[in-house]
């Protein structure tokens, strides 16, 4: 692995393997801390199981996990890496706003951008002709939900998790996302203390109460 | 228990009842009559010495002693100094919430649950998995599991070396 798989991460996705998989799926998800996994699943029919393998292994070569598995009469497989960070790698960026960036805030920002890249190669010119109808899904997961105005270019939006899909008869593509989440854990420790507090002060008061003079 | 002001009170009424009978405390000053320290009642006013009849000042003097009282009027209670909106409000808070029975929080149990709830944050803030290689199989576990396991399993092979040397030791002495 080079630079530290660094330059696995660099999302080049050849044509032909979207022409080769009945589906191909890549999943980014982001975690709180910036850490993340990287994921890249695919289906094909069994006859293409070598060739497909073989272009997931070319396109990921830094992945470290690699499981295959057979659902009814296709072939699945899945690669993975999980890096410790998201920050540093080429072709993308994150930029995370926790506690050390805004310390008075309700909500940690996450911002994330990727260049995707579809790698023609050796590809036919009937494969090229036949690009358009090549696609893949790109599926980002964040922290907290997307925020859909930051979306670019336009993507299915459920919650924390957008899908892109991605045709071949374009090169190149620069996925951009913004997700906020509420800092609860921050939340509970304040409340917690607040509680504490008015509940000390109830019982001082209740105190003073019984030991104040009264009227007859 | 009965205090001064009572018994002002009981005379006040007496005197407004026409009770002349009452030996009538001197209303001028307004100064209440020295009371037996820890006898709970007032000691009764000292009665004016007796005048000999037929003195010249002796007819005069009631004269003067009931255009005063006409001047002053009866003697009247001194009355306490009534409570204003805030203190009403004060004193009907502070009467419901004597009556409360809280559960008794100190601070050790708060510093408790705090040092627990920190903890509980900690976990969460890490519990991104990270990817732990066991002989070629990757596994993905919660970093904050990981390093409960890691603390774990360092505690138990310590705690097993312990035994193992004091049995060892134990053997040995025998």
């Amino acid at each position: 692995m080079r630079h530290g798989g660094l330059v696995a991460l660099a999302a080049t996705v050849p044509l032909l393997l979207l022409h080769q998989t009945e589906d191909l799926r890549m999943l980014t998800r982001i975690e709180r801390d910036g850490s993340g996994l990287k994921l890249v699943w695919a289906r094909a029919d069994p006859s293409r199981a070598r060739e497909v393998r073989t272009r997931l292994r070319e396109a990921t070569p830094g992945y470290e996990d690699e499981r295959h598995a057979s659902e009814g009469s296709a072939y699945v497989i899945s690669r993975s890496w999980r890096p410790t960070t998201l920050r540093d790698m080429p072709d993308t960026k994150l930029e995370t706003v926790d506690l050390p960036q805004r310390l008075v805030s309700l909500y940690n920002e996450y911002s994330w951008e990727e260049k995707v890249t579809i790698h023609i190669g050796p590809a036919t010119s009937s494969e090229k002709a036949g690009a358009a109808q090549a696609t893949m899904l790109y599926i980002l997961q964040t922290p907290g939900r997307v925020d859909e105005a930051s979306v670019m270019p336009l993507g299915q939006v459920t919650g924390d998790t957008v899908v892109w899909r991605l045709t071949g008869d374009k090169e190149e593509y620069t996925l951009q996302a913004r997700s906020r989440m509420l800092r609860w854990d921050m939340l509970l420790l304040l409340v917690y203390v607040a509680a504490a507090f008015a509940a000390m002060t109830a019982q001082w008061a209740v105190r003073r109460a019984r030991t104040r003079p009264r009227r007859i | 228990m009965v205090d001064d002001f009572d018994v002002e009170l009981e005379e006040a009424a007496q005197q407004a009842r026409g009770g002349a009978s009452a030996p009538k405390p001197a209303p001028s000053t307004g100064a209440r009559p020295a009371s037996a320290p820890g006898s709970g009642t007032p000691a009764k006013p000292a009665s004016p010495p007796a005048e000999a009849p037929g003195e010249p000042e002796a007819a005069a003097k009631p004269a003067a002693d009931q255009a005063e009282g006409e001047r002053t009027g009866p003697a009247r209670a001194m009355s306490a100094r009534k409570p204003g909106l805030i203190g009403r409000w004060v004193e009907a808070i502070s009467q419901s919430l004597s009556g409360l029975r809280l559960p008794r929080i100190d601070l050790a149990t708060v510093a408790y649950g705090l040092v627990g709830l920190i903890v509980f944050v900690l976990l969460a803030q890490n519990w991104a998995p990270v990817r732990v290689n066991v002989f070629g199989v990757y596994i993905d576990i919660p970093k904050a599991v990981a390093f409960i396991l890691s603390v774990g399993i360092g505690m138990l092979t310590l705690w097993l070396m312990q035994r193992s040397l004091g049995e060892r030791q134990g053997a040995g002495r025998r």
